[in-house]
């Protein structure tokens, strides 16, 4: 198929290139700052201002005062467990909950509805969550950061809007068929929501990777703490030396730059994960291709 | 024939009036296995969210952490009060309110632009590039972002020192409350352009390419390609996205202001929950924190049944 | 994976229930002048090993918990007790000591002044969370009760008004601990430009612009916004941003005629350039800049350690001349005796550092007498300088850092190291003894700044400005209103004032509106609390310095 392309195409085109261009150089700054940063020597970094270029003065100090923290693969390994199994059981949860408010003709939909709405906005707050997670034997356990947080309302809506996006056509005639609303939802909806669940996938997976404040209420056990709180312990502690440092140069000002490399080695990971998902936000994959 | 199908029609062309029990029996055969996938949704939410939900009582109470909250004492609204009585509470309420709409008007629209334009790039790897590179800032801690922010606006920052060369006369730009605003939602824009277009791309894929070759066929241009096929397409995901944001008109977190306000800017900047913050750290009274964020869930979810109808009225999409 | 929802909405429901139900103990005042009670001081080590929760702060590099600190486990050797640390999170104890609460596992020993708890450590007695520790010391602690004996001005600082002893402090045995901060200027700026070290505002006038003209000091003045407003320099008006008392009077700082003075000669400094025009926004990052830049020469709130300590050694390879030192805190007149000297109080209370013990606790003996271990002779030297033979050893009686401290192989600078065997650089349960300070500070200009700061420390403590008393829950709250407007509203036309967005004309209209917003209310409710706590304490009313450290060393 051939397409026209207008003069005024073209110019839009340019435009958009443009734009986009300028767009990407904006947003990537402060990741950029920052990956400079890291490699920083901390006491330049400490004496300068304004936009950096290149890191000042080469320096693998911050780095190192990280990696050297024995804490800091049981973080990584901790944090692997919360975001694969965290975000299985998310995915399987939500998927449950969107498939179920998105039928039509369900009774109890309603129901359910505001029920999950009134949850949106009043909550028990800390202490009975905290007493609850207790109660049911889950304090200092790595359970406490999976099923409290099962359900993430926001996502159940997205999700919802989802499924409801899909042609009644196509499950009436699986009906016919004779599938079951089960089959329903693994053969037809969830398959056609691809774009949908890699979004979730990566919100959910995202929300585990960042997560430490749950860990930090639920958890005593340092052995089960999650990356982004060993990391927060790595970089206050540090912050607390540089206040009582003494004319030992080396290791002075190092809070700073710490302070960079400890947000490039918890993104990392998230970047490689990223492209991964990304196919599935390429234009128009899946309709045509089960319907034919 | 399909017995739900017929189930249907049953239902819609017998006026008769049903009981309670027959419609329950009836939805229960016909939506057995809907209901088995339900009910760990349904115990998970009662388990987590409605068996805590006695803590709001706090709100009402005198609470003591060794009392517990069944032991603490009632005192009814004295909290509310306490608050509403206060010299700034309106203030802070509007700032919180115009704040968020401010972000509503500028911020909302920009992930959904950033989308749609990336939608029009044929050239893959560039699509692939901005897409990959513009989320980034959204995992870089609010503390750095705000540094950088802090130090940018500074009169000899970069903003000021751009500024100059249009003949504007340096000044700090975070002392002066009427750009508090701006710089507040402009950075927080700056830092969720990216990710937040993910759920708009996800939804732009997600409309049929059959639509656009049948709009081609038919002779449309790019234009009303993206009018008739593009926005009717990722509709009920802005509308949906629109509804939960005006669902949260009257929260907003503190960290970031804390970390941009100073009290030359209180005057716009001074939100609810920073103000509650100040004031907590002279007495830090659970009960009375508990009671405004109770004030503020119940505007959002007024706000929220709002636009819910509203949206209801004008198109199909709505929350329920 | 799913369990039946009733059984745990029961199980929660009732779990509150029953921390609702429970009496909460504690209430009962013990008599603090109880005759008769011997000691019945046990004898360490303990020949049965007992363990002990123990809460506490903790921030380390190289280290996971204080557990692994030999300081520790020499402790817990000498002791013959087993410490089980609980260490919250950096920046979120209060809500970890919350919940703690809660759920009522209060750990055995607390540290940190409980002042995350509202009400502070009387409501936490009250609250039977923590218990009262006169009986306890009288029978427990024998070191203890020994020191507070020979130096009962301790008692006035650490009893409450109702008569409570609730925490075993941390002291800071010397005069050479409780000063450490003041102003600090560029010495060999001064040196240059052949000025003396400046006492009077009108010296400093001079020197600010001498700085800017002659030095291109952008901003000679420089810090964070609440620098400008620290006692040390607003001490040069008579007068502090915040509640003081003068002879037994509470005043009220940013009402007062002398206020608009320091307001008047700060916005004019300000209009001027001497004061750094990016103050409100700065933080600390923008401050060392400015400093390591040469483009400020003033900084108003300097500490010995960590900003002589940092700025000397970052600069010494950079700038060899730099110099930083610290000057007097400034005065109206030549001789003029400082409104304002930094003395940090000698019995350290409601801050990290002081030992609480818990109401509920089945060891309470034996924590009285792990804390109390601290106190002994012995227990001193450990908590001071660590291990003897490993990390000092005596010479001419005095305790001298080994190479372990000083020369670390791994290039670990004193502090880092030192907090594996030592804890006089932190705060703590105990009596902190000078000796390590004089080691410690091995920058020339540390030593001479704190002569300087402390030339008026004894004029400082006798002329007694500072606040006593302490509110009841009820008052707090009362005051908590009134306060968080009138800080709010006084932050704000400080601001506007000192940048000159409005004239000091309206300062009358100012003190109107901060009467209207309840000040006089909350100036009556510390008045009240004032006046009470000298009653209990007339002692209070004419304080004199003392060293609590000649204990161990005479």
């Amino acid at each position: 198929m051939v397409i026209h392309r207008s003069f005024g195409d073209k110019i839009f085109d340019s435009f958009n290139y443009v734009f986009l261009t300028l767009l990407m150089v904006i947003t990537l700054y402060p990741f950029l700052y920052v990956v400079f940063a890291s490699f920083s020597s901390a006491e330049m970094l400490a004496t300068t201002r304004g936009i950096l270029y290149k890191p000042l003065g080469f320096s693998l100090e911050a780095y190192k005062s990280v990696f050297d923290n024995p804490m800091i693969l049981i973080g990584y390994k901790n944090t692997a467990f919360y975001v694969i199994v965290g975000t299985f059981y998310n995915i399987i949860m939500t998927s449950l909950g969107a498939f179920v408010l998105s039928r039509k003709n369900f009774y109890w939909k309603k129901y359910i509805m505001a029920m999950v709405i009134f949850t949106m906005f009043f909550g028990g707050g800390l202490i009975p969550s905290f007493l609850l997670v207790k109660g049911l034997g889950m304090y200092n356990t790595v359970w406490a950061l999976i099923i409290p947080g099962a359900i993430s309302t926001f996502n159940l809506i997205i999700m919802k809007t989802a499924f409801e996006a899909i042609p009644l056509s196509l499950e009436e005639s699986a009906k016919i068929d004779g599938a079951n609303d089960i089959l329903i939802l693994f053969k037809i909806i969830l398959p056609l929501s691809m774009p949908t669940i890699a979004v979730m996938v990566l919100y959910y997976g995202v929300g585990h990777w960042n997560a430490w404040f749950g860990a930090l209420i639920y958890l005593r056990n340092k052995e089960l703490y999650p990356l982004q709180l060993v990391l927060r312990e790595i970089l206050i502690s540090n912050s607390m030396n540089d206040m009582l440092q003494n004319s030992d140069t080396d290791k002075m000002f190092l809070g700073e730059t710490i302070k960079h490399a400890t947000i490039i080695v918890a993104t990392l990971p998230i970047l490689m994960i990223y492209p991964f998902l990304q196919k599935y936000f390429v234009k128009g994959v899946m309709i045509g291709a089960l319907k034919g | 024939m399909d017995a739900s199908l017929n189930k249907n029609v049953n239902y819609s062309t017998k006026k008769k009036k049903k009981s309670l029990g027959e419609t329950i029996k009836a939805d229960y055969k016909q939506n057995k296995f809907v209901i088995l996938m339900a009910l760990p949704v349904v115990i998970w939410y009662i388990v987590f969210h409605y068996a805590p939900l006695y803590g709001i009582t706090i709100a009402f109470k005198n609470y003591s952490p060794m009392k517990g909250i069944m032991g603490s004492s009632w005192v009814g609204i004295k909290f509310f009060k306490e608050f509403f009585n206060s010299y700034y509470a309106w203030r802070v309420i509007r700032n919180t309110f115009v704040i968020n709409i401010y972000q509503l008007v500028c911020g909302f629209p920009a992930p959904i632009i950033l989308a749609v334009l990336l939608n029009e790039i044929k050239n893959n790897r560039f699509k692939k590039t901005v897409q990959t590179l513009t989320y980034l800032p959204h995992f870089i801690s609010l503390v750095v972002i705000c540094g950088m922010l802090v130090d940018f606006s500074s009169k000899d920052g970069l903003f000021n020192t751009v500024l100059a060369t249009f003949g504007w006369n340096p000044t700090n730009l975070l002392l002066k409350p009427e750009y508090f605003r701006g710089l507040y939602v402009g950075s927080g824009i700056w830092q969720g352009i990216g990710w937040g277009s993910i759920i708009y791309l996800a939804a732009l894929s997600g409309i049929d390419t059959e639509q656009y070759e049948a709009a081609t066929i038919d002779g449309a241009n790019r234009w009303k390609q993206f009018v008739n096929v593009t926005l009717p397409g990722i509709a009920p995901t802005i509308v949906i996205l629109l509804i939960m944001q005006i669902g949260r008109l009257m929260s907003e977190g503190a960290d970031k202001i804390i970390l941009l306000y100073n009290a030359n800017t209180y005057e716009t900047a001074d939100i609810i929950s920073s103000f509650v913050y100040r004031k907590g750290l002279v007495d830090s009274n659970f009960s009375y924190s508990t009671a405004v964020g109770l004030f503020n869930s119940v505007v959002n979810m007024t706000l929220l049944i709002t636009a819910n109808k509203i949206s209801r009225k004008v198109n199909e999409t709505s929350l329920w | 994976m799913k369990r039946i929802p009733v059984l745990f909405l029961a199980t929660a429901l009732c779990l509150n229930m029953f921390v609702g139900c429970s009496k909460s103990p504690g209430a009962a005042k013990t008599d603090a002048t109880k005759e008769g009670t011997k000691s019945e001081a046990l004898v360490l080590p303990l020949k049965e090993s007992v363990k002990l929760t123990y809460w506490t702060a903790f921030s380390s590099t190289i280290l996971k918990s204080m557990d692994d600190t030999e300081l520790y486990k020499e402790l817990q050797k000498k002791t013959g007790m087993d410490i089980e640390f609980i260490h919250p999170p950096e920046g979120q104890s209060k809500e970890q000591l919350n919940l703690i609460i809660a759920s009522r596992e209060i750990p055995d020993i607390i540290e940190g002044g409980l002042t995350e708890y509202s009400g502070g450590p009387t409501k936490a007695y009250e609250d039977g969370i923590i218990a009262e520790l006169t009986d306890l010391q009288k029978k427990y602690a024998p070191n203890i009760s020994d020191v507070y004996s020979k130096y009962p001005d301790i008692l006035t600082e650490l009893q409450t008004e109702q008569g409570y002893i609730l925490q075993v402090p941390h002291i800071r045995g010397d005069a050479k601990l409780l000063t450490s901060r003041g102003p600090e200027m560029r010495n060999d700026w001064l040196t240059e430009l052949g000025l003396k070290s400046p006492e009077t505002l009108d010296d400093w006038y001079t020197v600010l612009k001498t700085f800017k003209e002659k030095k291109g000091a952008v901003a000679p003045i420089t810090g964070i916004l609440s620098d400008l407003k620290k006692e040390d320099f607003v001490g040069a008006w008579n007068t502090k941003n915040d509640f003081y008392a003068i002879k037994g009077k509470v005043n009220y700082g940013p009402i007062t005629p002398e206020f608009k003075n320091y307001m008047t000669t700060i916005s004019k400094w300000y209009k001027e350039g001497l004061i750094d025009s990016e103050m409100p926004t700065n933080n600390a990052k923008m401050v060392d800049s400015r400093i390591t830049n040469n483009q400020s020469g003033v900084l108003l709130c300097g500490y010995a350690g960590s900003t002589i300590g940092r700025f000397m050694g970052l600069m010494a390879k950079k700038d060899p001349k730099f110099d930083l030192l610290g000057v007097q805190y400034p005065v109206q007149k030549k001789g003029d005796i400082p409104f304002y000297v930094h003395v940090d109080p000698v019995v350290n209370i409601n801050k990290a550092g002081a030992a609480l013990i818990s109401a509920t606790s089945k060891h309470q003996k034996e924590a009285m007498a792990f804390l109390d271990y601290g106190w002994s002779k012995e227990g001193h030297m450990i908590f001071n300088f660590g291990i003897e033979g490993v990390s000092y050893k005596m010479e001419n009686n005095f305790p001298k850092y080994t190479e372990v401290i000083t020369k670390d192989p791994d290039g670990k600078p004193f502090a880092t190291i030192g907090y594996k065997y030592m804890r006089s650089l932190y705060n703590g349960p105990f009596v902190q003894d000078p000796r390590y300070l004089e080691q410690y500070w091995d920058i020339k200009q540390e030593t001479d700044s704190y002569n300087v700061w402390s030339k008026y420390q004894k004029n400082w403590i006798e002329a007694n400005t500072k606040m006593y008393g302490t509110l009841t829950t009820e008052e707090n709250s009362k005051y908590a209103s009134i306060m968080s407007e009138v800080n709010t509203y006084k932050d704000e036309m400080y601001l506007k004032w000192l940048m000159g967005q409005q004239p000091l004309d309206n300062y009358d209209a100012y003190v109107a509106q901060l009467k209207k917003m309840g000040i006089d209310d909350a100036i009556k409710l510390k008045q009240d609390a004032y006046d009470r706590f000298m009653k209990k304490f007339p002692s209070a009313a004419k304080p004199k310095a003392f060293n609590v450290n000649d204990y161990y060393t005479k």
